[in-house]
């Protein structure tokens, strides 16, 4: 297989490649999204209309008005993973199906993966690591049938941890693909 | 303190005057002040020892080994006994704390660092007999253990401070060693570092890396922010080259020490960027990769190793400092990062985790003849050659925290050269292959160490202010 610097392949291969490199033969990924209830975001409660309407018309998009971006960001779960791998796990495609269902129903969002590590490992590495997080998370929402245009990756690596002690509860908060809503 | 008669020491200057112009300004003395302060809740009196492996403490505070491997600064003979009494200067209070004291303590600490000398305790230095005049006054100095004594005056001259430095052999009451310099008083440090790569210069034929630079990285000036800083080699003189407020990471020298190429998170986005060692002429290096980390130059300065990421796989990647010419050199779906050339210019090392954990490979610049140098452990990273080619200094672990590690390239044997608590990373050798420098994170705290590339002596703390992260020495001598 080869890369080229220029040429789009599908991200399924992408994630297969992702799973491909692990020792262990972790469960690949379904790119089927789980019908599970999804916890509702908190800027539909806000608004009046308690019911959005399926048709992408402005109403729908009204949801994102008086919004910050940043405010808007929280709808968004972080994928959490585990010590130095990429793999999508369990706990992470239910965040991402969530993800990729309000994300169906905004879809003017764009937003931003940034992908973290913990502080174990080097620097450099683990700069690495997290852009192959992020890359992880990004082929799983394009999976779920989200416009791989509205999304940019990029990696912290250990440069920007959410949580600033030295155990696993900390670590495991860092070790994750994280969204920043950049634009509605 | 006896003040030597001026007209006595009249220098000869055999090898000429230096003069000294103290860097550019004020800053200088209060970048003094910033590395003095102790860190990592070590006893508040610099320098601050990382580990006291049955060593001998210098008053100055300078560990040192209690034996070494020559081989490695000198290539000849043992460390030779020295005596340093303090530097004798007229009795001005002005003068000895902003010349004569920084200008001693910085001379023994290079000296006892410097792996060529073994400084003798001063508690034990005669009064006087300066220089020795009979056999008598040769033999009080000689019982300190020393064979040989290091003079030193200072006096103001003008708005100038002049060092007049000899060097006596015991054996034979004669000096051997004769240097007058001439400078600022805030530059007595450097006068001090001169005199120091001088003396070695003379015992081993190359100059001590005394006079030499580093850059790293610290987060110091705000939160989330990065900036790129030089400073002396021993913690003195940082100053901030780069204005980005945002993250720049990973500063590299270039072969010249004229710049410095580094990974900056500028317009969003991880790019390559070359800056001048005094912030000067900054400018991206276009890549369409993204990632764009662990930046390394080539020996010839003409090309850029790198980490590219194309959608989440990173590779090794060269690119032209002008952005042209691009080439991928790895290869291979798994993590492939932090590339370092090697000093011939023939022979790139990375980390992989093809084989599973973190590994240092190595291979030609077609990418081929790939092999893996690191065997044991579960995390080796971020591979450095000596400057003469022939050691890797890494970051290795198995159990715990890293430490850094020196591997013989040709026999593989590899000795652990930091110790102590703290992960520590990141290592960069001094040009003259007889130090290294690394990061030690402890706690909440990371900051930078120099110490001995044998491992000998130990390390010491030279940086306190915010975290200081991923030095690189620069790579030439002078």
């Amino acid at each position: 297989m080869k890369y080229s610097l220029k040429a789009g392949s599908i991200a399924l291969v992408a994630v297969a490649f992702i799973v491909a490199c692990s020792n262990k033969p972790a469960a690949t990924p379904a790119p089927a999204p789980t019908p599970a209830p999804v916890s509702t975001p908190t800027v539909v409660t806000v608004e009046p209309q308690v019911t959005p309407t399926p048709q992408p018309t402005p109403k729908v998009e009204d949801g994102l008005l008086g919004r910050t971006v940043a405010e808007l960001s929280g709808n968004l779960k972080p994928a959490f993973f585990d010590y130095d791998k990429a793999d999508i796990r369990g706990d992470a495609r239910d965040a991402l199906a969530a993800n990729a269902t309000w994300l169906k129903k905004y879809t003017s969002v764009q937003f931003t993966i940034e992908g973290h590590t913990d502080e174990r490992g080097t620097a450099q590495y683990n700069l690495a690591l997290g852009d192959r997080r992020a890359n992880a998370a990004k082929d799983y929402l394009v999976s779920l049938g989200v416009d791989a245009s509205r999304m940019k990756t990029v990696s912290y690596g250990k440069e920007r941890p959410f949580a600033t002690s030295h155990d696993e509860d900390s670590w495991q908060k860092n070790r994750r693909a994280h969204f920043v809503v950049t634009g509605k | 303190m006896k003040v030597e008669d001026e007209e006595k020491i009249s220098l000869k200057g055999r090898r000429g005057e230096k003069r000294f112009r103290g860097g550019s300004g004020a800053l200088l003395a209060a970048a003094t002040l910033l590395f003095v302060a102790p860190v990592l809740g070590q006893a508040p009196k610099a320098p601050a020892p990382l580990s006291s492996p049955s060593t001998a403490t210098t008053p100055s505070g300078f560990p040192q080994a209690s034996s070494i491997d020559l081989s490695i600064t000198s290539g000849t003979a043992s460390r030779r006994p020295l005596a340093i009494p303090m530097t004798s200067a007229p009795l001005q209070t002005d003068l000895q704390t902003k010349a004569v004291d920084p200008f001693y303590t910085t001379l023994v600490d290079d000296l006892a660092g410097s792996g060529v000398f073994v400084v003798a305790d001063p508690a034990l230095y005669p009064k006087g007999m300066r220089p020795p005049q009979t056999r008598e006054e040769g033999d009080s100095w000689k019982a300190t253990s020393a064979q040989f004594l290091l003079d030193t005056h200072l006096a103001p001259e003008g708005t100038n401070v002049v060092v007049e430095a000899r060097l006596w052999d015991l054996a034979t009451l004669k000096p051997i060693l004769e240097k007058k310099y001439t400078g600022e008083p805030r530059a007595a440090r450097r006068i001090a570092h001169t005199l120091a790569s001088d003396l070695v210069r003379q015992f081993t034929g190359r100059p001590g890396p005394f006079l030499t630079k580093l850059a790293f990285s610290s987060d110091r000036d705000e939160p989330r922010v990065k900036e790129i800083y030089t400073m002396d080699f021993d913690g003195d003189n940082q100053r901030r080259i780069t204005n980005s407020r945002t993250l720049s990471l990973a500063p590299d020298w270039s072969p010249d020490g004229t710049k410095i190429v580094y990974q900056s998170y500028e317009k969003d986005t991880p790019g390559l960027w070359l800056i001048g060692k005094d912030g000067t002429g900054k400018r991206p290096i276009p890549v369409p990769t993204q990632l764009n980390a662990s930046p390394s130059f080539s020996p010839d300065g003409r090309t850029i190793a790198f980490c590219g990421s194309v959608r989440g796989n990173t590779e090794i990647y060269t690119v032209q400092t002008d952005g042209s010419g691009l080439k991928r050199l790895t290869e291979n779906a798994a993590i492939d990062s932090t590339p370092r050339w090697s000093p011939n210019g023939r022979e790139i090392a990375f980390t992989s985790n093809r084989q599973g954990s973190p590994q240092i490979f190595i291979m030609d610049l077609e990418g081929a003849n790939v092999r893996r140098v690191t065997q044991a452990g579960n995390w080796n990273d971020e591979a450095a050659f000596s400057p003469d080619g022939g050691r890797l200094a890494f970051a290795c672990r198995n159990e715990g925290d890293f430490q850094i590690c020196v591997m013989d390239l040709a026999s593989g044997r590899t000795v652990q050269v930091s110790s102590g608590p703290g992960a520590h990373e990141g290592p960069t050798w001094s040009p003259d292959g007889s130090k290294i420098a690394w990061e030690v994170q402890r706690g909440s705290s990371t900051q930078i160490a120099v110490g001995n590339a044998d491992g000998s002596g130990s390390a010491r703390i030279v940086t306190s202010s915010g975290n200081n992260y991923s030095p690189s020495w620069v790579k030439t001598l002078e």
